[in-house]
């Protein structure tokens, strides 16, 4: 066989170019493999240890009775670690129960138990507890807290089981006690998750030392995906507790995830395997048409078929020799460099924030043995698919063909009009073009795969970001915004002037303002609407207007917001409205933001995203009456009533008393048809309401970036705040100014200032980080993945066409010697590259158009978005496959241009 | 009069070591009209001498003049139009396209020039061949003496200053021989067409005009038969 290993080598060595694409090839999608794969295991090998981190890395919990019988359990071969507290009785604080754990070595490593403050109880005279309010107020660190600490008994005098809970009349009672004073060591977080499995109480605290209960084994498995059969192989009657978050990444519990993950991968390694196997493929089809006179020569001699075969393989696999560790490197380095650089954009990806654990690749050795092996058999595969034809031709017929297909006259027949049109070097790349049916639907293949994949794929993408750029709506570019609210009205505050202009102070920030915002739940008569948006709520689209009893309309959601008086004014000024007209302190003018939008469903299920104007432009200046309604001591204001005879309201107050029993009653809901009317006292609006007025006098459409928003909005000055809202609602309002501040660099600073000054709210902005951070791994994931996939298709188009030329070596030498000149040689290169294009684009174009098209419809049926056509991708297809044609050909045909003629005509192997 | 003339003609492939002087120092002229034979054993620089003459290999040194035109002074562009024009090459592997049928192949040197069939000479040139019926076969389709007669239809048809052609009867069986060299001698005597045939074959070389003999790149012997055109 060594001859034969030979020369397999020297046939390696005899077309360089040919070798050099099949390894790039190689590399690829051995890389492709590779990333895909080990991209999946990174990703949920993060998911693991983010979830670990954030509620414990514990797999279930085990109740045992006995110290034996868990030293026995921690003793199994399938335990990786384990930890457990013991049962140190129960004890009632403020009528509620508590129990106390006596924690074993570990356990805070086992769960997700964090200490806020202090440490972890050592000795039974210590004790750590939860870090709520009442409790970090009552003992605080180093106090001392004494509880009478016995056994659960319901009323009867029956011991409860720890997770039983008492119902109704059973009463739990805390019997036997002892009292026991414990030094307060530490306050734990107190949504540590899952510590309290199969504890019936309201407090959990931790002791040192000894319990005298249950133990409860936390325990990690080695292998975390066998969990039921570990959990079958215990005793029927041993209770556990599974940590079902966590075990479903293992796919235990709930295997649909998993599955979807495999899923996944699966089709993205088709994809891929499909890909390279039409490039490797077509570069050892070529290599073999290329030797089939060869093979049929060694037959004649006597090489066997399997010597022939093995020939073909020794070849492929000395490829994969040096692709699949270049690809495994390459691959590795490459889903590595992207998944620490989007590290920080996955963490924001998930539920919960303030993780430590980052994405990061993790090599697993058995997986990238996988990937080899997928890349070794797809290599394997492809090169012994078109060997086995070549080997099955008997010598004579191998020697005839001589290198080339057979071709008959009707394969390269051409019209006469093409000579016409591009003379002679036209005629002679159309009928190239026509001589060889498969390698032609080669290269035109690996054209429309490109394309078809390109357009779809990049349609994919931007279907999918811009409905994500919709859910961030605005236009915003920043990463970070902070948006603070005092919390409650009894903190000291500042004047918002002041905390406005410290955040304003911080480096980096690009952006900011303040307002206040309410409801103050204003109706406008039904005829100052549009009628588009008046049929679009009873279309069923919309569930935003209200038509109050007097038949006026109310826009539920419809906020009043008062915003900052420059702000305001620049709002104004950007709208093309005049400041001047808005000046008026005794009768505030205000404009609205007269849009509603939203996602709705039509009669045949499409969803689609719409948008209507609310009110009409005759509607403006449109006079707004502020109802506020008093209060009557004693009384709730509950409904009210409109007399269309008289035209008035009146509004009904109900006894407090009758309303408490009227809500007991009714436990189980209720209508308002159910009060009793009798009950109510009735007055007229104006014993009943307060009032104040002012002007819509426009609608606007650019509103302060803080409020794109998909309801309408009312805008005031907020200097005419004490005049809508009178001045103790305006007293009121105060602790309710936000602040939005955005920056993409001084995030961190803005949210230890709004820590500082005690605001509350959502300091980084969640809401809109998580779909950006979604749609930059889509983008990151969806892109990456369609350039590689294209470089394959390019290498393979590469490949197909300077092979192409390469085999016609001979040809052109011939051409040549009978006078094509250079520059026609050049042309009619160029005619063939422009007919291989255009039969690219012509099958690829209308299939990239169809998939487009399904994937829009598979897009739509989640989330809204009109159909169009990526024209950015489709001129980059066209131009990268017109790039790729001629580069191949202007690349293969350098080297034939240069040739020594003599020595092209000479040579005879062809 | 002189039609070809080769002075001094030096072709060396390789360097050093391996350097191998094909042709070394060749000179003779050939008259408007001779049909003049090379023969020497494999490997003496015969093919070389050809495609030198040919306008397809640069010689290391020497010239070469084509009715009265220094070959070599011409650059890429004027070469190719110098072999579509005064050139007609024959090869003993015919060397046609395969995607080409009998009349393209035929026709090939003038579509490249752009220019017009002369349908006469093709007609003509065809009934000589013994080509007529097979007039739109592709090479696949043709018999390996057919495919040789198609390439002497290619040399011919643009009435070239002078046909080259590379032992044209070596791939063919002693009939198939006899009848291409009757055609190449007929293209001489009808045409007045300059030949120089390259041939291993004594018969052949002794029905032209004149042998030039060729050992190690150099001639060593020239022998006249006939004069020119009897
Ligand atoms: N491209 C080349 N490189 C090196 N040597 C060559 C090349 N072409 C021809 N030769 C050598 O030049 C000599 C003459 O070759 P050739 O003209 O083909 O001989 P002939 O046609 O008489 O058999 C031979 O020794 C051959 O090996
Ligand atoms: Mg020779």
């Amino acid at each position: 066989m060594k001859v034969f290993t030979r020369y397999a080598s020297q046939s390696l060595k005899r077309s360089p170019t040919r070798t050099l694409v099949t390894i790039i090839g190689i590399v690829l999608s051995m890389s492709l493999f590779t990333a895909v794969i080990e991209g999946a295991y990174s990703g949920l090998t993060y998911l693991r240890r983010a979830m670990a981190e954030n509620e414990g890395k514990y797999n279930g919990i085990i109740e045992v009775h006995s110290r034996e019988e868990m030293q026995s359990l921690q003793a199994r071969s399938e335990m990786d670690a384990s930890s457990w507290y013991q049962g140190a009785g129960w004890a009632m604080l403020w009528d509620n129960t508590a129990f106390l754990a006596a924690v074993g070595d570990g356990f805070e490593d086992m769960t997700s138990l964090r200490f806020l403050q202090g440490r972890m109880p050592e000795t039974a005279e210590e004790i750590a507890l939860p870090n709520y309010g009442s409790l970090t107020n009552a003992y605080p660190l180093g106090s001392t807290i004494t509880l009478a600490v016995g056994r659960r008994v319901d009323n009867s005098g029956r011991e409860l089981e720890d997770h039983e809970w008492t119902y109704g009349d059973s009463a739990e009672l805390i019997q036997d006690t002892v009292d026991k004073t414990f030094t307060v060591t530490g306050f734990y977080d107190g949504f540590a998750f899952g510590i309290m499995s199969g504890v019936s109480a309201n407090y959990f605290f931790l002791v040192g030392g000894e319990g005298t209960g249950y133990y409860r084994l936390f325990f990690t498995l080695k292998n975390p995906s066998k969990y039921d059969a570990f959990t079958q192989s215990l005793p029927q009657d041993m209770q556990t507790y599974s940590h079902g978050n966590l075990l479903r990444l293992y796919g235990v519990v709930a295997p649909g995830l998993m599955v979807m993950l495999y899923g996944l991968v699966g089709v993205l390694v088709f994809l891929v395997a499909f890909g390279s196997i039409a490039l490797i493929y077509n570069a050892f089809s070529i290599s073999v048409a290329e030797r089939i006179h060869q093979f049929g020569i060694l037959k004649s001699i006597g090489a066997t078929a399997k010597q022939l075969r093995f020939t073909v393989l020794t070849e492929a696999a000395m490829l994969c020799v040096v692709g699949i560790p270049l690809g495994l490197l390459i691959g590795c380095t490459g889903i590595g460099v992207t998944l620490y650089l989007l590290r920080d954009t996955f963490a924001n990806l998930m539920y919960y924030s303030g993780l430590s654990t980052r994405i990061g690749l993790i090599p697993h050795p058995g997986l990238l043995l996988l990937a080899s092996g997928i890349c070794l058999v797809t290599v394997l595969l492809s090169a012994w698919l078109p060997a086995r034809k070549a080997v099955r031709m008997n010598a004579i017929q191998a020697i005839r063909q001589n290198g080339s297909a057979r071709i008959a006259a009707k394969d390269v027949k051409v019209s006469p009009l093409i000579q016409k049109l591009f003379g002679f070097p036209g005629l002679m790349a159309a009928k190239s073009f026509r001589r060889d049916r498969r390698r032609r639907r080669a290269t035109v293949m690996s054209l429309f795969l490109s394309v078809a994949l390109f357009v779809s794929a990049f349609s994919f993408c931007s279907y999918l970001t811009d409905t994500i750029d919709t859910m961030i709506m605005g236009d915003s570019q920043s990463d970070v915004r902070v948006i603070g609210r005092y919390p409650d009205p009894d903190l000291p505050r500042e004047d918002p002037e002041q905390t406005f202009a410290a955040f304003m102070e911080k480096d980096g920030v690009e952006n900011g303002l303040y307002f206040v915002s309410t409801n103050t739940g204003n109706a406008f008569p039904k005829d100052a609407y549009t009628q588009e948006v008046l049929d679009a709520e009873d279309q069923g689209f919309l569930y935003s207007l209200y038509e109050n009893a007097a038949g006026d309309v109310q826009v539920p959601n419809l906020r009043t917001v008062f915003l900052q008086d420059d702000v305001f004014w620049k709002m104004c000024r950007d709208n093309g409205l005049n400041p001047a007209d808005y000046q008026d302190l005794e009768h505030p003018a205000a404009v609205l933001y007269n849009t509603i939008a939203t996602t709705y469903s039509d009669a045949n299920d499409q969803r689609h995203y719409g948008s209507w104007k609310v009110l009409r432009d005759s509607a403006f200046p449109q006079e707004v009456e502020v109802i506020f309604v008093k209060d009557y001591p004693g009384y709730v204001q509950y409904d009210e009533q409109y007399d269309s005879a008289t035209d008035t309201t009146s509004y009904l107050y109900y006894p407090q008393d009758y309303l408490d029993q009227f809500y007991e009653e009714h436990e189980h809901g209720f209508t308002p048809e159910d009060l009793d009317r009798s009950q109510a006292m009735i007055l007229p609006k104006a014993e009943a309401t307060t009032s104040t007025f002012y002007t819509i006098r426009a609608a606007v459409e650019k509103v302060p970036f803080a409020f794109a928003t998909t309801d309408p909005i009312l805008f005031l000055p907020l200097s005419r705040i004490s005049v809508v809202l009178g001045e103790e609602r305006t007293a009121d309002a105060v602790f309710d100014y936000e602040f939005l501040v955005e920056s993409a660099s001084a995030g961190q600073d803005l949210v230890a200032l709004a820590d500082a000054l005690q605001l509350s709210g959502d300091y980084l902005d969640a809401d809109s980080q998580m779909p950006r951070s979604l749609a930059t791994v889509v983008r990151v994931f969806a892109y990456g993945f369609i350039v590689l996939i294209s470089l394959i298709a390019a290498a393979n188009v590469f490949n197909t066409i300077s092979t192409n030329v390469n085999l016609r070596r001979r040809e052109f030498a011939m051409l040549r010697s009978v006078g094509l000149s250079q520059k026609g040689f050049r042309q009619m290169l160029h005619y063939e590259c422009l007919v291989y294009g255009l039969r690219g684009l012509l099958w690829g174009l209308p299939a990239a158009v169809l998939m487009t098209y399904v994937i829009w419809r598979i897009v739509s049926r989640v989330v809204v978005v009109s159909f169009y056509i990526p024209w950015q991708a489709v001129v980059i297809a066209v131009g990268s496959v017109f790039l790729v044609v001629f580069a191949s050909m202007a690349y293969a045909s350098r080297k034939v241009q240069h040739a020594n003629l003599a020595e092209d005509l000479r040579n005879e192997s062809f | 009069m002189e039609i070809l003339r080769v002075e001094n003609l030096v072709k060396v492939y390789g360097k050093g070591e391996s350097e191998v002087r094909a042709l070394d120092g060749v000179s003779f002229s050939v008259e408007q009209g001779e049909f003049v034979a090379v023969i020497g054993p494999s490997g003496s620089g015969k093919s070389t001498l050809l495609h030198v003459v040919g306008g397809v290999d640069r010689p290391t040194s020497g010239k070469v003049w084509v009715n009265g035109e220094d070959v070599y002074a011409q650059n890429e562009e004027k070469l190719a139009i110098f072999r579509r024009r005064q050139v007609g090459l024959i090869y003993q592997f015919y060397n046609l396209i395969p995607v080409l049928d009998v009349v393209e192949n035929m026709t090939l040197p003038v579509l490249m020039d752009g220019r017009r069939v002369n349908q006469r000479r093709l007609e003509e040139l065809l009934d000589v061949l013994g080509l007529k019926d097979r007039q739109h076969n592709l090479p696949s389709q043709l018999s390996g003496g057919q495919q040789q007669r198609v390439s002497i239809g290619r040399a011919l048809m643009n009435a070239p200053t002078v046909v080259l052609a590379d032992e044209p009867t070596g791939n063919l069986d002693s009939r198939n021989s006899a009848e291409i060299v009757q055609l190449l001698k007929e293209s001489n005597r009808k045409y007045n067409q300059t030949l120089v045939v390259i041939t291993h074959d004594e018969s052949i070389a002794l029905q032209a005009d004149r042998i030039l003999a060729i050992e190690d790149g150099k001639i060593v012997r020239e022998e006249r038969i006939r004069e020119a055109g009897r």
